[in-house]
């Protein structure tokens, strides 16, 4: 087992540190600077321990006890954090999900939690039970002392504090705004106690009633209700630094929008646009929005999505129902659960209340099995010889990453379980596996930089004759650096990075080559099953681009040693169309869903001056069969500017992975990637 | 699959734009056609010149511009977006364009593709400047959907001496493209020491004028800025050893650009847009 998956399993101190020791490994600035950082952050934050029983759910009882109350006069909600004080249970934390707040808003706490405590023919005293009655105590605790804060403060909205809190966990939410609570004191709860990347839902769903009903009573309006929802995400907006898991921004709220639905038809309402708009309105990397689309949507919700792009906050991602719901129901999902589906912080299909699916536990490398292959000095006489040989190394490489997903562990966790479908019946934790769906997903990086170095392979080695396998692997292992024994490893590069891009382009051949690939790998998936019972689920976007390929050396693609692999499913050298063209040839069933996202670089102007055009090509994207689809809307001059004077760019927000950031608070190199990846654009636009 | 074209590659083009948003109606293919009638000094797209593919060196890369398509081929290029082009119900259909060098110098080799296109109901235009042959004209009217043309220089000596032309064969032609009813946008470089002198302003004016008081279909004028975006196709050709005269561009300043507009409306009259386009 690895050091660090043993420090994630098993011991709390390191495992806490864990979040800040990552988020430093992303700031490239260091190892003393990190351990400087990690101590001071270390220093700041206190773990509670519980004095009856040292358990995750007595651990959070006198967590949630001791809580600082923060409560600001002019809010209209409350929610706070206490950044100073955290968990102390050991143990890797479920994260990276969403909790089924619909639960909680048309049913109520308490009747979850009595019916986890136990009902008839249960024993109370049960541990299940005597967990989540602990977590539910701490709870209370929590709210009858915001309800006394609240009472004691000369809040503006006090009244309408007092009734929300009094009631909280034991009515069903009346209103718009008071489920718009509610959702708050539970994601405050989840962070609270350590859980990361926490998602919200699908809000236009969840709420779309009782939005209607307080309409109909005339108690709201939609000018009211998008009020409502701006306080609602200004709060969730706070704390960022705490929130953010590898880099700042790294936050996950996402909201699930819009969907197709069993019928044939397209769900939306006005909570839709309301969330898209308010979103928008709000200009910050996170809270963010995901958009589900379809055939069946209309045009004006296409526009208002697409000109919500131009705040630059990076959202909405938009997600294809044409082309994800059928891969979940390939998957052996039901209509119900596939039509339902989230995501995971990014774009990780995950069905709510259903899964414990870990979606980012790893990250696999699909360069790493060509690099072997080409180390190797093995003479391939065909070109589909070194084909085969790359698939079976890799599929090899493959199984070897999957003993080490085999070895995670996961810590207890009553809360989760307690909004969780099957833990009380079976009266079972969550990590236990007892849910619908206990599966894994990783993401996936450097398939197109293997795709295009076998192209160029084909076309320089096996068509055109010009060098050997052998000669291009030395210029390469010299980093295509010109010395005494690699006199023209220099030339090979030139003539590598002349030769026209493959992945990205629809072109039959390449498609099939990737589709040939993933499908080996997919073979391997299919057969593999976690400790819980479930399989292993892979996609083409990954936050590992510009992790894992530091330590690799150049490839035959034209990156150079240390340099970043290609980001998600992008191309340097091919157009918009075109890259959608190719992303919907691709195969995304048999477990190759664990979100396959084409990153678009666009100006501002160009969608700003084509709005209608832009609505087409949304159109045709979606009739194309793309999977997932994210834009950054920004120019490299802005780039390289705010790059040289960061002073004068503060609120530049900009699309990383599957979340935004702050372009000022980006590690230099991914400074760089943006830059080169926006002139790339604008040259092919 | 046999689409009923024949087999050779008689199509010679430099670059296929998908995703073109500036080249008609919709989102568009715009095929850039090598060769060209005219040798307009400040043209931006020098590579399509010659009739024949160059090879050229450019940022560390080196290539040949120019590629041999068959019309098969070339179909199965365009129709790759044909989800993007829309149907005939949308507001704005979007389809081809052809572009160049001169389209319509290859427009015999393209009757094929374009008859089928047409048969499927692809909204088809082209950006010409109309310096070609009757037969050619004939062919992209019965094929055609919308007509950019280009205005360049109206006087006959210097458009002989400057571009190569004979404006009697503009004349002609435009004539022929009006009478037809095809949609007519006009595109006019506005570029400085060339076509911008008071003399041909008039002259283009002129020409708008009587075009679109005897005709309806003239839909849209477009005045064209100078730029010199093609600075770096000229050096990379011009590397490659051959000799390419690289143009020395003086300049249009916007207030030219806002004069020029407000000529054409004021003796043009209210009924005609003009618009001005910067890159």
């Amino acid at each position: 087992m690895s050091l660090k998956t043993k420090i994630k399993n098993d011991m709390w101190q390191v495992n806490y540190v864990i979040p800040f020791v990552k988020k430093h490994q992303f700031d490239e600035k260091g190892k003393a600077d990190m351990l400087r950082y990690v101590m001071s952050a270390y220093k700041n934050i206190k773990a509670v321990k519980s004095k009856e029983k040292r358990t995750v759910g007595y651990d959070t009882k006198a967590l949630l006890k001791s809580v600082d109350i923060t409560l600001d006069k002019s809010n209209y909600f409350v929610y706070f954090l206490d950044e100073h004080k955290t968990i102390a249970a050991p143990g890797n934390i479920l994260s990276n999900f969403t909790l089924d707040y619909d639960r909680i808003i048309h049913g109520t706490f308490t009747a979850l939690v009595e019916k986890a405590v136990g009902g008839e023919g249960v024993k109370a005293a049960d541990e299940y039970g005597q967990e989540t009655k602990a977590v539910a105590d701490g709870i209370e605790s929590l709210r009858t002392r915001i309800l006394k804060s609240v009472r004691a403060s000369n809040n503006t909205y006090k009244e309408k504090q007092i009734e929300y809190f009094e009631n909280i966990l034991t009515r069903p939410a009346q209103h718009f705004d008071e489920a718009l609570q509610r959702i708050l004191f539970f994601n405050q709860i989840m962070w609270q106690t350590r859980h990361r990347l926490n998602g919200l839902g699908r809000l236009d769903v969840i709420l779309g009633d009782l939005y209607a009903a307080d309409v109909e009573a005339g108690l709201l309006t939609r000018d009211l209700a998008s009020d409502f929802v701006f306080d609602f995400l200004l709060n969730l907006s706070r704390y960022p630094q705490y929130k953010s898991d590898a880099l700042e921004g790294d936050i996950g709220q996402i909201i699930i929008l819009g969907g197709n639905q069993q019928d044939g038809t397209y769900f939306y309402n006005d909570l839709t646009e309301i969330f898209l708009t308010d979103q928008a309105k709000l200009k910050k990397p996170d809270p963010k929005t995901f958009l589900r689309v379809g055939k069946n949507m209309p045009d004006g919700l296409l526009k208002l999505a697409v000109s919500c792009l131009t705040a630059k906050t990076g959202s909405p991602l938009f997600s294809n129902d044409e082309v994800v719901v059928p891969a979940l129901l390939d998957f052996g999902m039901s209509k119900e659960d596939a039509y339902s589906y989230c995501v995971s912080a990014c774009w990780e299909p995950y069905i709510v209340g259903k899964s414990l699916d870990q979606n980012n536990v790893m990250v696999f490398d699909f360069f790493k099995a060509l690099d072997l292959i080409l180390e190797s000095n093995h003479v391939y006489d065909t070109f589909d010889k070194l084909l085969n040989a790359y698939i079976q190394e890799n599929e090899r490489c493959f199984s070897e990453f999957l003993k080490s997903v085999d070895e995670l562990k996961w810590a207890k966790d009553p809360l989760v379980s307690i909004f969780m479908d099957n833990c009380s019946e079976k009266r079972k934790d969550v990590s236990e596996g007892v849910v619908k769906y206990n599966n894994y997903g990783v993401t996936t990086v450097a398939l197109s930089n293997v795709v295009d170095s076998l192209c160029n392979v084909k076309k320089l080695v096996y068509e055109n004759k010009k060098y050997t396998l052998t000669q291009l692997n030395k210029a390469r292992t010299a980093d295509f650096v010109n010395s005494g024994t690699e006199p023209k490893a220099e030339e090979m590069y030139k003539e590598i990075i002349s030769l026209q891009k493959s992945y990205g382009h629809d072109d039959a051949d390449v498609e099939n080559l990737v589709n040939c690939i993933t499908a080996s790998v997919a073979k391997k998936a299919e057969a593999y099953k976690n400790a819980l019972g479930g399989t292993i689920k892979f996609g083409l976007s990954s936050p590992g681009y510009n992790i894992l390929s530091k330590g690799m050396p150049a490839d035959l693609s034209g990156k150079k040693k240390g340099k970043p692999y290609n980001t998600h499913i992008s191309c340097t050298d091919a157009g918009y169309t075109e890259v959608v063209g190719f992303a919907g040839n691709l195969n995304y069933n048999h477990q190759r869903f664990n979100g396959n996202v084409i990153d678009f670089f666009m100006t501002e102007t160009l969608i700003d001056d084509n709005l209608d055009k832009f609505v087409l090509f949304m159109k045709g994207a979606i009739a194309s069969g793309f999977f997932q689809m994210q834009m950054n809307l920004i120019d490299s001059k802005t780039l390289i500017d705010a790059k040289a004077h960061p002073e004068k760019y503060k609120g530049l927000i900009v699309r990383v992975w599957g979340f935004s950031a702050y372009f000022n608070e980006l590690p230099e190199s991914y400074k760089d990637l943006l830059i080169e990846r926006a002139l790339a654009a604008e040259k092919v636009a | 699959m046999n689409m009923g074209f024949k087999p050779n590659k008689t199509i010679l083009l430099t670059n296929i734009q998908r995703f073109s948003l500036r080249d008609g109606p919709g989102i568009r293919t715009t095929v850039f056609l090598k060769g060209c009638s005219l040798h307009c000094p400040w043209c931006s797209n020098p590579e399509n010149i010659r009739h024949e593919v160059q090879k050229y060196e450019k940022d560390g890369r080196i290539g040949e511009y120019g590629k041999w398509y068959s019309p098969e081929e070339l179909y199965n290029e365009v129709m790759k977006d044909k989800a993007f082009y829309g149907s005939v119900e949308d507001k704005e259909r979007g389809g081809v364009t052809l572009s160049g060098g001169e389209c319509m110098l290859q427009m015999v080799e393209l009757q094929s593709l374009l008859e089928k296109l047409r048969n499927e109901k692809i909204h088809l235009a082209v950006e010409t400047s109309l310096y070609c042959s009757l037969e050619q004209l004939h062919i992209a009217l019965m094929n055609i959907d919308l007509f950019y043309v280009d205005i360049k220089i109206l006087d006959d000596i210097k458009c002989r001496d400057i571009l190569g032309g004979r404006t009697e064969n503009f004349r002609k032609n435009l004539k022929t493209v009006l009478n037809s009813g095809k949609p007519v946008i006009f595109r006019v470089p506005v570029i400085g020491g060339y076509t911008d002198e008071k003399e041909n302003r008039q002259k283009v004016i002129d020409l708008i004028r009587g075009s679109t008081l005897m005709h309806s279909n003239v839909k849209k004028v477009e005045l064209l800025k100078e730029h010199n975006l093609g600075m770096s196709k000229y050096r990379s050709l011009y590397d490659g050893g051959n000799e390419i005269h690289i143009p020395e561009y003086k300049g249009v300043s916007d207030e030219i650009m806002e004069q020029y507009k407000m000529e054409i409306e004021e003796q043009v009259g209210c009924s005609i847009t003009v618009e001005v386009c910067r890159i």
